[in-house]
């Protein structure tokens, strides 16, 4: 087909301003203007429609600018302000509401991005325009939980837990991202990563601060400032058998004070860069059945991609289509690591991370959740949104845009019972890889984060070296997983201290993959170095070689 | 997001042959700066790779399986566009957006056979084009590394491509038009700078965020905005056989747009819109405020007309809605590229000579021409994507079918370019159109045209006539697997009665035929022609065209129902709006 438009290409999301103008409706007058038309939706009837049982409206207004850098070059900037705006209506009855049903064609949810700088009337215009079409959906969206309930494949426990009403504002106005700054600093750590002209490194980098919004018809009126850096590596090295090798960084820290130095950045940058030049001469592993050590970043990749899932307890949504109620996505008394081990989600006591915010999606404060004792599954994080066993929210409601909401991690904390040396836990798994006949055990320093991957968990290994007993290592390239799942982290027979809080972008349980590079929700992990007793990996090399010469010399805006 | 106000990122071209680099005059507000930066040249660095990429890639061989380059060209483009939008009732609001891009146009085989020769029944296509960003504010070696790296990437995927083609002739008959699959061009040389800027576009935002505020208080409206949209392209382009273009576009855009939804749930949408190719056109604010005005009465009438029913009968289609008309249902079925391949309707290919429009009627498509009834034409070039001088092209003399649309794919008959192969930054380029001009030999005053409507309708023993005077776009379907169908969409209809009723507006039809059909009704034009500017979306993306035409009157058009909502209106009234 063919055709011939008037216009074309949005304009909002590729464009930018300067960052410095203030809002023109103060938060609070955005969580009021919300609230009004959120009371009014309330209202929402026609005859024999179902009564409207909860409405909530969040809208997430701030500047940012959001760059990428290649080899030093800038190639892109924007600076588009956001004002996003999504509703729920909720329809049916504490026991039986349409929270708990998905449907293809029908949603309670919708989702528009506002004009910014809007004044209050202009926010309440689009906010009752959403909530007409999200009350719409419902409505069609009952239709399926009446089927449910035909057939009796509705659940049979509470749908909705309370919470306590709040009424917060923001304790300070968000401040403007600085877009030199930022800019200097993408062009910096993406020109140190170049070591080699074989290398091509770029950096996606955000730095944004603005305002949450939420206002539900049962009262609550809350605001917050939400800040957020997040820089991302990534570099590819073309090796002469024509294979290409990746490499990646992630910084995530809520404000520009707390991310590492540029200088630290553009050392680690440079680490990377080396790394990946040694690949050139690395010989492919063809194949690797045996103990793994995962560390660093590596081990706090596997505990997400394998574990996090476990841990979120929204109920899957009931479909009509389902001939009987859905299983839980996270089971209560599944054993998903050995004996000992422990984890716990306590973002209220590190309030610090990038992923602790005061209310969550939902407007509940997060609270301690012990969520594995001995290896087994004790507690799930919750939304509001009840399961048959458990009820009441944890404070850990999160979600993309006009996703359904899901209980997320935030501040994961993973305890194994005994935490030996670094060298201990090398020796123990020389002495696993020796009892199935090898000499050299396999390290892994970095999985490809899931949030960039397409492939699915546990991702890719970046960085790999087998080490022999002399603590050696020679780097290896090539390999993935085959066959591992959650099933793995039963398998960990040692570990040793970690490296501390690490803050990864992440995404709902069913929407973790192949996120842009600055996109996601961050979840901030504490976890060990861990020795895995065996795994099994697969190695290949080789694609068709370069023709053309590399470009030579330094690159950037200064380079001649 | 609202479906209404976008941003033109593809502009006309500007006039010059200095050689230049920089603009001559500082630029007048901060907004103007961004969009006419001073901008570092960029050939001695493209200069001296071509050098480099030519001693590298094989560039011919005597052995029929080698995989030499036998064109090489690199165009890099800056893009920057600057928004002001005041939506909803909103402030004005600026957004900015810059980037740059290289497109690699490197055909790997020989001129008679190339990588770029149709795979038949190939299910999925394969990569015959690279684009890769480049770095905004670098020359240099980071320019270097960009245009190395995307060669590299394209000759690969090129001689992948190449054995492909090679295979797939072996086992398929032989087509139709044994065509070359690329045609020589003379080096084109044309180096213009970038003109000034004299227009302080920062003061717009008072006004924007006056009328938006009035267009959205209105009870009728439920979503709308008014837009200041300015955009700049600056390109170079070289070849490996000469070719060294650099120049510039520069597109303003001026516009209004509501919706609203009718109680039978059908969303019904309005526009204004004012093109120009030079910021000293730009209209004042007080034209803004007759946008708003003429587009508040529309967006009123639209929603309270009666609904059409499926009709066939005479029509007039008034200048921008006949020029759409002739741009979907005639332009696209002349370009070049669909002469030859054997998935195409191939409507015209055979027709060279003969006739198949009423002899009062010419056809040219003109990328040359700047303005047409003082309207700024946005299809205006002066060397195509393919570096190759744009040319005027009759197409239709006296209603015999002379020529197609021509990029470097040549066809049977038709062995070099007319300068019209065209693409989005990041496409390949294939034959489009520029400017597409109508022209009656014989016309009419609209008054007369109107009556001749009344005249046709009685003899067919219609009780009215149809006029359609705007229109938001259209499409066409040309290939073989579909109907040869046109779709036009109209955004304002009126419904003219044989026994005198006053006219009357209507809603909610779309304007469809087939091509040949509908040629053969057209029985008269008037002498007043319009003027629509648009963007055109097809294989090589979306280029800025125009398309002019007088009014048209024609015998038997149909209309269909057009697509609608079924969602009630909202059922609380608006909240600023008293019940």
């Amino acid at each position: 087909m063919i055709g011939l438009l008037l216009a074309f290409q949005l304009a909002h999301g590729a464009g930018g301003h300067p960052p410095a103008t203030p809002p023109v409706a103060a938060p609070d007058a955005v969580a009021t203007a919300l609230r009004a038309e959120v009371d009014r939706a309330m209202a929402l009837r026609l005859p024999g429609s179902p009564p409207v049982f909860h409405v909530a409206a969040r809208h997430d207004g701030a500047r940012h600018v959001t760059v990428l850098a290649r080899n030093g070059a800038l190639l892109t900037r924007d600076t588009a302000p956001v004002s996003a705006l999504r509703v729920e209506v909720t329809l049916g009855d504490g026991q039986a509401n349409t929270a708990l049903v998905e449907d293809w064609e029908a949603s309670g949810i919708r989702t528009a991005s506002l004009p910014m700088d809007a004044p209050a009337e202009v926010l309440r215009r689009g906010a009752w325009r959403l909530l007409d079409a999200a009350w719409k959906g419902a409505v069609e969206l009952y239709a399926r939980l009446e089927a449910t309930r035909r057939k009796g494949t509705a659940p049979r426990h509470a749908a909705w837990s309370p919470a306590p009403v709040v009424r917060t504002g923001p304790t300070a106005a968000p401040p403007a991202p600085d877009t030199a700054w930022i800019e200097a600093l993408a062009r910096a750590v993406s020109a140190a990563a170049r070591v080699d002209p074989r290398i091509t490194a770029d950096v996606d980098a955000t730095v944004q601060a603005g305002v949450r919004a939420l206002a539900t018809s049962e009262g609550t009126l809350h605001a917050e400032v939400v800040e957020r850096v997040a820089v991302r590596l990534t570099a590819i090295v073309q090796l002469p058998d024509g294979a290409t090798e990746g490499g990646s960084r992630t910084w995530v820290v809520p404000r520009p004070g707390a991310l590492p130095a540029q200088d630290a950045l553009v050392a680690e940058a440079r680490a990377m860069g080396t790394h990946l030049r040694a690949l050139v001469d690395a010989p492919v592993l063809e194949s690797w059945l045996g103990p793994v050590i995962f560390e660093g970043p590596a081990a706090v990749e596997l505990f997400s991609q394998l574990l996090a899932p476990e841990l979120s307890g929204t109920p899957t949504a009931v479909q009509e289509s389902d001939s009987a109620p859905p299983t839980p996505r996270a089971r209560l008394g599944r054993r998903v690591l050995p004996h000992g081990w422990s984890v716990e989600d306590d973002a209220p006591g590190h309030p610090g991370l990038p992923g602790a915010t005061e209310r969550d999606d939902e407007g509940v404060a997060p609270r301690r959740v012990e969520l594995v004792r001995d290896g087994v599954i004790r507690d799930v994080l919750m939304t509001r949104v009840p399961r048959e066993d458990r009820a009441g929210s944890t404070g850990h409601a999160r979600g993309l845009r006009g996703d359904l909401l899901q209980a997320m991690p935030r501040a994961v904390l993973v305890t194994p019972p005994n935490l030996g040396s670094p060298a201990r836990l090398d020796r123990r798994a020389l002495r696993e890889a020796a009892a199935v006949g090898l000499d050299r055990v396999l390290v892994i320093g970095r999985l490809t984060p899931l949030s960039l991957a397409s492939e699915g968990a546990p991702t890719r290994p970046e960085e790999v070296w087998l080490q022999d007993a002399a603590g050696r290592r020679t780097p290896v390239r090539g390999l993935r997983f085959t066959g591992a799942d959650r099933r793995a982290l039963r398998d960990l027979v040692a570990a040793s201290p970690g490296e501390g809080w690490t803050t990864l972008l992440d995404g709902p349980p069913d929407r973790r993959r192949g996120m842009a590079a600055t996109d996601g929700i961050p979840v901030s992990w504490n976890v060990p170095r861990v020795l895995v007793g065996e795994m099994e990996l697969t190695g290949a090399g080789g694609g068709e070689a370069r023709v053309l010469p590399f470009a030579d010399g330094p690159l950037g805006a200064a380079a001649p | 997001m609202r479906e209404g106000l976008r941003q033109l990122l593809l502009l006309a071209l500007a006039a010059g042959t200095a050689h230049a680099d920089t603009p001559s005059d500082p630029a007048p507000c901060a907004s103007c700066a961004w969009l006419a930066p001073q901008h570092e040249d960029p050939f001695p660095t493209l200069e001296s790779l071509l050098t480099l990429a030519s001693g590298t890639l094989p560039v011919s061989s005597p052995d029929p399986a080698d995989t030499p380059v036998h064109h090489l060209a690199w165009t890099l483009t800056d893009l920057r566009g600057w928004t002001l939008t005041a939506e909803d009732g909103g402030p004005a609001v600026p957004t900015r957006d810059a980037r740059r891009a290289l497109d690699v146009d490197l055909r790997v085989g020989t001129p008679q056979l190339d990588h770029t020769h149709k795979v038949l029944d190939e299910v999925w296509g394969g990569v015959t084009h690279v684009s890769a960003p480049a770095p905004l504010d670098a020359v240099g070696a980071a320019l270097r590394a960009t245009v190395l790296d995307a060669t590299d990437e394209a000759y690969r995927a090129a001689r992948a491509r190449l054995a492909q083609v090679r295979r797939n002739a072996q086992v398929k008959v032989a087509r139709e038009d044994a065509s070359d699959d690329f045609s020589p061009a003379p080096p084109l040389r044309l180096v213009e700078a970038p003109p000034a800027w004299r227009v302080d576009l920062d003061a717009w935002r008072a006004p924007l965020t006056r009328e938006g505020a009035r267009l959205a208080a209105l009870p009728a409206v439920h979503q709308s905005a008014v837009e200041l949209e300015a955009a700049r392209e600056v390109r170079w382009l070289l070849t490996r056989d000469g070719t060294r273009v650099q120049d510039s576009r520069t597109r303003i855009r001026l516009a209004a747009w509501a919706s609203t939804t009718a109680d039978d749930g059908m969303q019904l949408s309005a526009w204004r819109t004012v093109d120009v190719t030079d910021a000293a056109r730009l209209p004042d604010a007080a034209a803004l405020t007759r946008m708003v005005d003429a587009l508040a009465e529309q967006i009123r009438g639209v929603r309270d007309a009666p609904l059409v029913d499926p009709y066939s009968g005479p029509a007039i289609l008034r200048g921008r809605a006949a020029g759409v008309f002739f741009h979907e249902i005639f332009g696209h079925r002349i370009e070049g590229h669909r002469q030859k391949d054997e998935d195409e309707g191939q409507t015209f290919t055979r027709k060279v000579g003969q006739p198949i429009l009423p002899p009062f009627l010419d056809v040219v498509d003109d990328p040359t021409l700047t303005e047409r009834a003082g309207t700024d034409l946005v299809g205006t070039y002066r060397a195509d994507d393919e570096g190759v001088a744009a040319q005027r092209v009759p197409l239709v003399e006296r209603g015999i079918l002379r020529n197609f649309l021509l990029s470097r794919t040549p066809i049977r008959g038709f062995p070099a370019s007319n300068g019209h192969g065209r693409r989005q930054v990041g496409q390949e380029a294939v034959s489009r159109q520029g400017n597409l001009l109508v022209e009656a030999h014989q016309a009419v005053p609209y008054a007369r045209l109107r009556a001749m409507l009344l005249e046709e309708a009685r003899r067919q023993g219609k009780p009215y006539g149809l006029v359609f005077d705007d229109i938001s776009g259209g499409f066409t379907f040309t290939g073989r697997a579909t109907p040869n169908a046109f779709v036009v969409q109209p955004t304002s209809v009126w419904r003219v009665w044989v026994d005198g009723r006053p006219d009357e507006r209507v809603r909610g039809v779309d304007l469809i035929g087939t091509p040949l059909t509908t040629f053969a009704g057209i029985l008269a034009a008037g002498d007043d022609p319009e003027v629509f500017n648009g963007v055109c979306g097809a294989e090589s993306g979306w280029v800025p065209v125009s398309a002019s035409a007088p009014s048209l009157l024609v015998r038997a058009v149909e209309v269909q129902r057009t697509p609608k909502g079924n969602d009630r209106p909202p059922l609380l009234p608006r909240p600023d709006v008293t019940p």
